[in-house]
């Protein structure tokens, strides 16, 4: 275990439920090397999850956490936040749990500007139930449920998030994982609701029964020429690739917890 | 460099392979706990410390430290 | 159990609705989060500044989805925690309140009952979500449920229900319904009330180990204990244990027997001339207002009547029911929905000699109506 894992994660709950080759281990990886850069201390940050393979993630790291419903977690998390708006509150997600089954909360969320930061894992599909098609399963993609191809088109996250309020938005890849502690470095340090994309694949589900990827560095390799890391400013990469990047920063709209307080006050008069 | 890799974690993925750009990981033969075949610095004197490796596990298995 | 002094205290004129927000902030209630619903709707209406002014926060969710898991969560961030809707916003919190009931998060809801099934009758007053309030979500549970009658008890019994949910690790139900919330009348706000408050001492890592009495430890995110909360069936450590049968019935069992081997802690009953009744009649939340009234009016006829008010519906009452009915020829269940609760006096006091009185289609049933049923000749 690497020496920072060693400081944090909780062992007891070990091993990791990922397959093997899992982004979501990535993305826990990376966020403990930020969480240890930036000083964060257990009783400084409360972490919230809902359902999925990505929302087991938070269980394995030492800070209070809360497990959730699936597509509950932001809900919970505006609780714990509203009552407790001096620490920092991390969601862990995944695209069915964020956009999909939740997708009210998240938009509702960023609505708020609600000072939290969420970290949503997207492999494209329902990978803890075998590979259904996901709220972000491009079109014309063959998933368990879309045999004939995806009959759908997929959210443009970046633009609903933002869209909806959010007031931090990044796109990060496990492939570039120097890249990845960078969106959640700086989503940590963003006040307000920060939402990081990771895209995060799944070999097994995705991978293996659905591309035929033979094994989860194939896959990566997929992936990584998929994306491109953006230039400062801009927020598409020009050959039409995924952009990797902070794509949205906006640090003027009212935050609400920021706000609450204010009320306090003026209700005690 | 001196590179080690949990047994007790490693479900040999080989995204550290993978990450490695000087070559310096290779599976190997022998198994992890959990029955994976393990991966191991078949050249450590090609290391370069860029940690690459460490950052990309997924299980957070490899330390990469000065010897 | 500390005692905090009320600056509000005194008589005052209040609605059942207003008087379950003002029981939420005598008992130190720092977080609502709500949904608007018709018959509920003033409870968040009236928190939506005071909650403020006590130095809460007062959060209008998208749903009563949220709504619930924000209790949730602010429940863990350590302050008491509430909603309140009706009919179909409560039916949406099931799932959450399942959640609650497994991770032990102390948490109170009110429903202030409306007609149902679906949008059902959103004026009309009801009493059909009192099975739903046992059996609502899946998976075996108990839970805790108080019946207030009056806008009095509106107030008192929101107090008691923080008191049990922090005692007890469980999400209790305040049982209103759209004619106690919607009764203007008098309140009596105490000079003082009682707080739960024990607290843990030191740093836990066995976040749900039972002490004797079945209870977990009171734990709080931001104490150093690092709690992890866990849907998923789990160990006394919080850690996942869904494929461990041992570790899961255990789990499932005391989820049970927590609430229903402090029974007699929980369970509010009142008697009115039981002593020598051959009918009995059975009744809770603003039903027995009306009862209380008919079943006076059968004695002072000369009738033999008696009646049992239940101020707790869940866990139910077994060993007063049994007692009040034991002697009784005839037991009668008033009740404004098809006769739910007449099932569990049934199976207590004899199928037989229990009869339902059914009041449906938002018909409150008047102290007539149910006298009427006490004299018929059968």
């Amino acid at each position: 275990m690497n020496s920072i894992a060693e400081k944090y994660i909780r062992k007891e709950a070990l091993p990791f439920i990922f397959c093997p080759g899992c982004g979501h281990g990535i993305v826990v990886n990376s966020f403990l090397r930020v969480i240890d850069k930036l000083g964060i201390k257990e009783n400084e940050m409360g972490l919230v999850s809902g359902i999925g393979c990505s929302s087991w993630s938070p269980v394995y790291m030492k800070f209070d956490c809360l497990h959730t419903l699936h597509g509950r977690a932001l809900a919970q998390a505006e609780g714990l936040k509203a009552v407790n708006p001096d620490k920092k509150v991390v969601v862990f997600s995944g695209d069915g749990d964020c956009a999909g089954i939740g997708g009210n909360h998240l938009i509702h969320a960023a609505k708020r500007n609600v000072d939290m930061t969420v970290i949503m894992m997207s492999n494209y599909i329902y990978g803890m139930t075998g590979g259904q098609r996901a709220p972000t399963t491009p079109y014309g993609a063959t998933t368990k449920t879309s045999p004939l191809g995806n009959e759908e088109h997929p959210f443009d996250m970046y633009k609903l998030v933002t869209g909806a309020g959010a007031t931090y938005y990044a796109r990060a890849s496990v492939t570039h994982p120097i890249q990845l502690d960078k969106a959640i470095e700086e989503g940590i340090r963003h006040k307000g609701f920060s939402f990081i994309e990771v895209l995060s694949p799944c070999p097994t589900t995705a991978g293996r029964n659905i591309f035929n990827f033979k094994t989860p560095a194939e896959m990566y390799d997929w992936y990584e020429e998929q994306v491109a890391v953006l230039k400062p400013g801009e927020t598409e990469a020009p050959d039409g690739r995924i952009g990797l990047g902070i794509l949205y920063v906006d640090n003027k709209k009212e935050e609400l917890c920021d706000v609450q307080s204010e009320k306090k006050e003026v209700a005690k008069k | 460099m001196k590179i080690t890799i949990d047994q007790q974690w490693c479900k040999g993925c080989a995204l550290c392979v993978r990450a490695c750009r000087k070559g310096v990981l290779e599976i190997g033969h022998e198994r992890s706990k959990g029955g994976y075949l393990m991966p191991y610095a078949r050249n450590p004197e090609a290391c370069i410390g860029c940690r690459m490796c460490e950052r990309t596990c997924p299980d957070v298995c490899i330390s990469v430290s000065k010897e | 159990m500390k005692v905090k002094k009320l600056s509000n205290s005194g008589v005052k004129l209040m609605q059942g609705n207003e008087a379950c927000a003002a029981g939420a902030l005598a008992a130190d209630c720092k977080f609502m989060a709500g949904y608007p619903i018709t018959p509920a709707t003033e409870i968040p209406e009236y928190l939506s500044s005071s909650m403020f002014a006590a130095d809460g926060v007062f959060m209008q969710m998208e749903d009563e989805l949220a709504s619930i898991n924000a209790v949730i969560g602010a429940s863990w961030g350590g302050a008491r925690a509430m909603t309140a809707t009706s009919g179909p916003g409560f039916t949406l919190m099931q799932e959450a309140l399942g959640y609650a009931a497994v991770t032990e998060t102390p948490l109170v809801v009110i429903n202030v009952m409306r007609g149902g099934p679906a949008t059902g009758q959103p004026t009309c007053t009801s009493q059909d979500a009192v099975m739903q309030a046992r059996y609502g979500g899946h998976g075996d549970y108990e839970i805790i449920a108080l019946t207030p009658s009056s806008v009095q008890e509106a107030f008192d019994f929101t107090v008691r229900a923080f008191n049990l949910a922090d005692k007890y690790r469980v999400p209790v139900l305040v049982l209103s319904d759209e004619t106690v919330g919607h009764t203007r009348e008098k309140l009596v706000i105490p000079e003082t009330v009682e707080i739960f408050d024990d607290k843990y001492e030191g740093v836990c890592t066995e976040y749900f180990k039972p002490d004797e009495n079945g209870i977990p430890p009171r734990l709080h995110f931001f104490e150093g204990h690092n709690v992890l909360v866990d849907g998923q069936l789990h160990d006394e450590r919080g850690i996942r244990a869904g494929t461990d049968p041992k570790v899961c019935a255990a789990a499932i069992r005391r989820y049970c027997s927590k609430i229903l081997d402090n029974i007699d802690d929980i369970t509010s009953v009142e008697e009115f001339f039981l002593d020598d009744a051959d009918t009995v009649v059975v009744a809770y939340g603003s039903v027995s207002r009306s009862a209380l009234s008919a079943v006076r009016r059968a004695r002072n006829g000369g009738m033999k009547v008696g009646m049992l008010k239940l101020n707790t519906v869940w866990p139910v009452p077994e060993k007063e029911i049994r007692k009040a009915c034991a002697n009784a020829r005839r037991v009668i269940v008033p009740e404004m929905n098809v006769g739910d609760y007449m099932r569990e006096v049934q199976r207590i006091a004899g199928y037989d000699k229990v009869e339902g009185f059914s009041s449906i289609g938002g018909v409150f049933p008047a102290p007539k109506a149910i006298y009427e049923k006490i004299v018929e000749v059968k």
